[in-house]
């Protein structure tokens, strides 16, 4: 019988160690005791013992992994016969049932449990190998010290606390990126007082209501914090004139297809990504591999609000698909996110995402980068407004379009470039015509 | 069993038991009192012939299966399958040794560190363990967190986390037993950060003054959890306090299981006697960490840690039994073996048994459930039946 040894809260409230160091290999033979596995967490340094005999056949994590409490870390297939099987193999399998413990699960173990994010997050993942302790990677988000930047001066090449508090003093003078708004010092600047919460609710709206940040929402918390912790962002906004797309739209819904804007601004990102001159922006960035990697293909996400948070399906291979096959794509796209029922492989994948709020779109916003993309593209509301054309004031469809790049990446003037081609195909559908598959 | 008061580091009490005049306070012997020194001399010949030697190695066999005990919770809770431990490593001769020198009718109120205390007077060790995995026979119905037990029985009041809380609750209790006409006298334990709370001082203050048969009993154990000693207090001992408040006052080797004995022996005879309590300032050290959250490495060196294990309680004792011809490694392996033994069949049947109903959650505060309480208990019930969730821990459906 396999026995999944999830990693216990070995210090009162501690939600996470690194495994500094595996004491057994897979296919090892354990006895009860035999120590597993050494693991640093906020409080301690602990070797961790068996709490079972049999084979160890599988590990779930590796050295230098930072393992959320709760998680499988490996498997022991059970010699028959081991003491104390039932009792405690009863409350692990509850907790497998129970629904917080999709949050603690390991990315690898479930991967039914959070569709969300896992696939498009091996920045995040990488980032994660930094030899650190939690308190430190702590200390570091706090003071806005990217800590896959920091060399580590530890044991292994473990970052310190001291690393960090040096990088951050240093972090002008060091920082071979500029952060240009990179609001580090921000976070030592003093905070106005929290008012104080009255004791009481003032009369007929009851209590306040505290929620645990569980599952999808830890999970995109996680993720937008990393990302702007990494992330050197700097958001380019232009209007847009859709009065051209406006008129075809129209003429394919009274030829029989119906679609949204959405579709004509997937494929002109497309053709604009495949120009050389902007392939930088259809790319993955590793920071701690150092390594931009520039994708062959147009993979888009799009932001996808569900009833339990932001998702981000992928759309393959727009560069040669089809408007029409596109509008039938996000339409089974939307039908599963509004059934929760998004297939895994859908949300991985993508090289560059589209986030659209549609009719609330208001005017502009400061988009966050979809790790470990280097870009991303916000849509806004389309309404008509006035517009200077010649001499004239003429009214036609307009839209702002917010979007924010990695700085670390992509320069200035190759991210104006770049809005600025999305506008002209859009503008002038002739041109997304000439380039159109 | 008599015990001589005259110690030769500590002067005798008040032969007369005569209200404590200003020129005539209690004594304060700081010079460690010891009867057993690590290096094997012995310091007091005339109190160890004072002790049976099967007593000794009777409680030598408990100490080392404290040790084994307490390795084997570690484990478990390294394992998941506790929530949290605290070890007494290193500091048994601090538990058993005021319990074997007191009365089992006198009050003892532990920190948090002395199983020993109740297990040496009977408390049963699988009612212990059920109160480390918190199950349906736990005397506290899974309320408390780990080691923090209750031992109606023996005498043993219930521990607090909040320290020192049990400092002004033994002097009341002894208060209450000199107005009862009654002889037995109160213990606390508590480390020495601790001293630096508000209850010591409310707790020493009032004892002394009622006169009342205490024992305040300091571990000090050199670290209140990271704290080194020298940063909770600028006093070279704890036990110089006792002058404050017009107390006898004691230092001992907290190490020496004989010394222990002798010097809670005195101390109690002195509170028996109508001369009020004492502050015995035991000085120890942990060999373990503070507990399962405490990783010492960050804080003291291992050279540190080594050379404490010179004075380590056991193999002090261990030789002295040796050389009584009462101990041999056969006779150590043989503890150590029926100690493990009996901790896991403890476990394993601790493990089987069920949580307490959660139905419980209402009772004891109240003798009976007042309105509100009802109303929560039946919203509870019917929230569990809806099933909108599911709990792990909901052994009580």
């Amino acid at each position: 019988m396999a026995f999944e040894f999830k990693l216990p809260d070995i210090g009162e409230g501690v939600v996470e160690g690194e495994l500094t160091k595996w004491l057994v290999d897979e296919g090892a033979d354990v006895a009860e005791d035999t120590p597993l596995f050494e693991v640093l967490t906020d409080k301690v340094s602990a070797v961790i013992p068996s709490p079972r005999r049999g084979r160890v056949s599988k590990r779930h994590f590796g050295e230098g992994d930072v393992v959320p409490v709760g998680a499988v870390v490996l498997t022991i297939e059970e010699a028959s016969g081991s003491s104390a099987a039932a009792p405690a193999a009863a409350p692990a399998g509850n907790a497998q049932a129970a629904p917080e413990a999709n949050v603690h699960a390991a990315p690898k173990a479930s991967p039914a449990a959070v569709p969300a994010m896992e696939p498009v997050a091996p920045l995040a993942q990488a980032s994660e190998r930094v030899r650190a302790a939690p308190a430190t990677r702590k200390l570091a988000r706090s003071l806005g010290v990217d800590i896959t930047r920091v060399a580590g001066t530890g044991d292994h090449g473990r970052v310190t606390q001291e690393d960090v508090s040096r990088a951050h003093t240093g972090v002008a003078a060091a920082a071979p990126a500029p952060r240009p708004s990179a609001p580090a010092p921000a976070a030592a600047a003093p905070r106005a007082p929290a008012a104080p919460t009255p004791p009481l609710a003032p009369t007929g709206l009851g209590a306040d209501e505290v929620q645990k940040l569980l599952g999808l929402r830890r999970k995109i918390s996680d993720r937008m914090r990393h990302s702007r912790d990494t992330a050197a962002h700097f958001t380019y906004v232009e209007e847009v004139d859709f009065t051209a797309i406006s008129v075809l739209k129209d003429q394919l819904r009274d030829a029989g297809l119906r679609t949204t804007y959405l579709p004509f601004v997937m494929k002109a990102v497309a053709i604009a990504l495949q120009r050389a001159e902007f392939h930088n922006i259809n790319a993955h960035v590793d920071y701690q591999a150092g390594t931009l990697t520039k994708k062959a293909g147009v993979h888009l996400g799009i932001a996808t609000a569900t009833d339990a948070g932001l998702l981000v399906p992928v759309v393959l291979d727009v560069h040669g698909k089809s408007l029409r096959t596109l509008v039938g794509e996000l339409a089974a796209m939307a039908d599963a996110a509004r059934a929760n029922a998004l297939p895994v492989a859908s949300l991985s994948g993508s090289t560059f995402t589209i986030t659209s709020l549609g009719k609330a779109g208001g005017m502009f916003a400061t988009p966050i980068i979809n790790q470990p993309e280097v870009a991303i593209l916000g849509l806004h509301k389309i309404e008509k407004r006035p517009v200077v054309v010649g001499d004239a004031i003429v009214i036609r469809e307009r839209m702002y379009m917010s979007c924010s790049f990695d700085h670390r990446i992509i320069d200035g003037h190759i991210g104006a470039a770049f809005v600025q081609a999305v506008r002209e195909l859009l503008e002038a559908p002739a041109l997304l015509l000439a380039d159109l598959r | 069993m008599t015990r001589s008061n005259a110690a030769p580091t500590a002067r005798a009490p008040d032969a007369g038991g005569a209200a404590t005049s200003v020129s005539h306070p209690p004594p304060v012997a700081i010079a460690p009192m010891q009867v057993l020194r690590a290096d094997g001399t012995i310091v007091d010949p005339e109190f160890i012939a004072s002790v049976p030697p099967a007593d000794i190695a009777r409680l030598y066999a408990a100490m080392v299966a404290q040790r084994v005990y307490d390795d084997r919770m570690i484990k478990m809770q390294r394992q998941g399958r506790l929530g949290f431990y605290l070890a007494c490593t290193g500091e048994e001769a601090c538990a058993y040794g005021p319990a074997y020198a007191l009365r089992n009718d006198d009050w003892m109120y532990p920190a948090y560190r002395e199983p020993g205390v109740a297990l040496w007077r009977g408390f049963p060790l699988q009612t212990w363990v059920d109160n480390l995995v918190g199950n349906c026979d736990d005397p506290v119905k899974g309320r408390q967190m780990p080691v923090h037990w209750s031992a109606r029985a023996q005498n043993v009041v219930s521990i607090s986390s909040p320290v020192g809380t049990q400092i002004p609750q033994c002097a009341g209790t002894a208060y209450a037993m000199r107005q009862r006409g009654d002889d037995a006298v109160a213990i606390c334990f508590f480390g020495e950060g601790t001293s630096s709370e508000g209850d010591f001082h409310v707790g020493l203050n009032f004892a002394g003054v009622a006169k009342a048969p205490a024992i305040f009993f300091c571990r000090n154990n050199g670290y209140a959890i990271s704290t080194p000693y020298e940063k909770t207090t600028a006093a070279p001992h704890i036990a110089l306090r006792a002058h404050g408040y017009g107390i006898r006052g004691q230092v001992v080797d907290g190490n020496d299981l004989f010394a222990v004995i002798k010097a809670v022996g005195e101390a109690a005879a002195y509170a028996r006697a109508g001369h009020g309590p004492t502050l015995i300032e035991a000085k120890t050290y942990r060999l373990a960490a503070h507990s399962t959250s405490d990783d010492p490495k960050a804080y003291r060196s291992r050279e540190e840690e080594a050379e404490a294990l010179i004075q380590d309680p056991l193999p002090r004792l261990r030789r002295w039994l040796e050389a009584q011809g009462l101990w041999d490694e056969a006779r150590e392996q043989q503890t150590q073996t029926e100690a493990s033994e009996a901790i896991l069949a403890a476990l394993a049947l601790a493990e089987a048994k069920p949580h307490p109903p959660l139905s419980t959650l209402f009772d004891d505060v109240f003798a009976a459930r007042t309105p509100l309480l009802e109303a929560q208990a039946l919203e509870l019930a019917a929230h569990l039946a809806s099933g909108e969730s599911a709990y792990r821990a909901a052994g009580g459906h």
